[in-house]
């Protein structure tokens, strides 16, 4: 009788345990819902600046071709992914610490995407499948950024959006200041866009995704390295921004072999019919520490 | 069956109600308690999920869903006359500037305890810093007699 009493008391904490847990759980979980209302984009503000030619199709095409031969390569070729990433690190080491320092960094990218895949801003604008990323970080001493203005620039040269962050505090144009989520403070940008770290990552995820390397020499000449990653979709994929299926997803950063700079990234998609098509490029345009940052860029601030 | 056996059972039915209660820790959610007050005291939950599928895949997950007084199982509630999301979209954010959104026009079930939804979507390379993504979804509870509740609710991780 008394082991069956105990029995029951036993069972009887557990189920409190874990009802309370949940509960407390839920009251955790509990919050005011967030205002949702939207507003217009502000007034397109327009620089004048020379403007950049994008990528040619043919460009793309080559640089799908490039990926192809490279993932043939790969796969007769297995790729240590912490030695890759040693081999970033180490090749762009040199142009990443001419770029430290307090002050501004501007950085310019030019993006192309297959298609306007990109879907549309929250205020009912179209994101372009081609079109420029403008950024400005001012750093204090200690490699903290103080503050940021990235835009979304079309090639008419005009905002599209427009995003700051000072005082703690992310405006984005394209919402409403009480919808801006709270995307914490910006960190210092990965020059490298974020490869030293998806690379050292690439082992974690099982054998759908592989690592490879490769050398190509850009139509100026200069010797260049290629650094990829490959994902394997068994059974295949459909993703949202794109229409077909995808049989493998691949994205490489190429680094100029004697210089350490960092050209840009390609993200690929790998069809069942063995095509392979451009997702997104992204190339650098301008990386520079500046000492004056153009009024219309400290206007965003105000 | 003996009793040693019976209470064993026990304990691991508990231990299972436990480790549901964690799993549901890793879901972002708002909850209308006592949705349906009686006899059984249903709760109706909105909830958003990112889930990070590779070095170039992430997945939104959102979910309109009741539970009942015990809390186990979205969907283990009783059934609503509308449950579903008026609007959802999921987006990935770079730099606090929007680099992608998929915006899906409103969906729901009739006459149910749950409705979810999911989205794949690329993890574009070309975002340097401040690459995050976010499902965000405006839900819809309606039922007969009973509240009509409408949150705004988001998930959004690092990516």
């Amino acid at each position: 009788m008394l082991k069956r009493i105990g029995s029951i008391v036993i069972v009887s904490l557990l189920a409190s345990a874990a009802f309370l847990l949940y509960q407390a759980h839920q009251a955790t979980a509990y919050q005011a819902e967030p205002a949702s209302s939207q507003v217009g984009l502000a007034p397109s503000i327009v620089r004048q600046r020379q403007m950049l030619t994008p990528s040619s199709a043919q460009d793309v095409v080559d640089a799908a071709q490039s990926v192809a031969q490279t993932s043939a390569t790969a796969t007769a070729t297995v790729y240590d992914n912490a030695a890759l990433a040693d081999e970033v690190r180490l090749l762009t080491e040199q142009w990443q610490a001419q770029l430290a320092g307090p002050g501004w960094l501007h950085i310019l990218v030019q993006i192309e995407r297959h298609d306007d895949s990109g879907g549309s801003l929250p205020n009912g604008q179209v994101i372009p499948s081609s079109f420029q990323f403008d950024q400005w970080f001012e750093f204090d001493a200690n490699n903290q950024v103080i503050r940021d203005v990235s835009m979304m620039r079309g090639l008419d040269n005009k905002v599209i959006q427009v995003a700051t962050y000072q005082d703690g505090s992310w405006r984005n144009s394209a919402l409403a200041d009480s919808a801006t989520p709270n995307l914490g403070a910006p960190e210092p940008p990965s020059l490298d866009f974020n490869f030293v770290h998806e690379l050292s990552l690439a082992n974690t995820w099982g054998p759908s995704v592989t690592v490879y390397r490769d050398e190509a020499v850009s139509a100026d000449g200069h010797r260049q390295v290629i650094f990829g990653i490959r994902q394997d979709f068994s059974p295949a994929q459909k993703l949202a921004n794109f229409p077909a299926e995808l049989s493998a997803q691949t994205m490489s950063l190429t680094v100029d072999a004697t210089t350490g700079q960092v050209i840009g990234t390609d993200q690929f998609a790998h069809l069942l019919n063995g095509d392979v098509v451009l997702i997104e490029q992204s190339q650098y345009v301008t990386v520079e520490h500046v000492s004056e940052v153009p009024a219309e860029i400290l206007g965003f601030l105000e | 069956m003996n009793r040693h056996s019976k209470s064993i059972i026990a304990i691991a039915l508990s231990l299972v109600l436990l480790l549901n209660a964690y799993a549901a820790i890793a879901y972002t959610e708002t909850i209308y308690f006592n949705y349906i007050p009686s006899p059984t005291y249903d709760h109706a939950i909105a909830s958003e999920d990112v889930v990070i599928t590779g070095p170039t895949t992430w997945t939104a997950v959102t979910r309109s869903f009741m539970i009942d007084y015990s809390g186990a199982l979205p969907g283990s509630g009783r059934s609503i006359n509308v449950i579903g999301y008026n609007w959802w979209t999921f987006r990935e954010w770079c730099n606090g500037v929007i680099w992608y959104q998929y915006p899906q026009s409103g969906a729901v079930n009739y006459n149910s305890s749950l409705f979810a939804n999911y989205g794949y979507a690329s993890s574009h390379a070309g975002c340097g810093s401040g690459h995050n993504a976010e499902s965000v979804a405006n839900h819809e509870f309606n039922n007969t007699g009973g509240p009509h509740w409408q949150p705004t609710w988001s998930q959004l991780t690092p990516i």
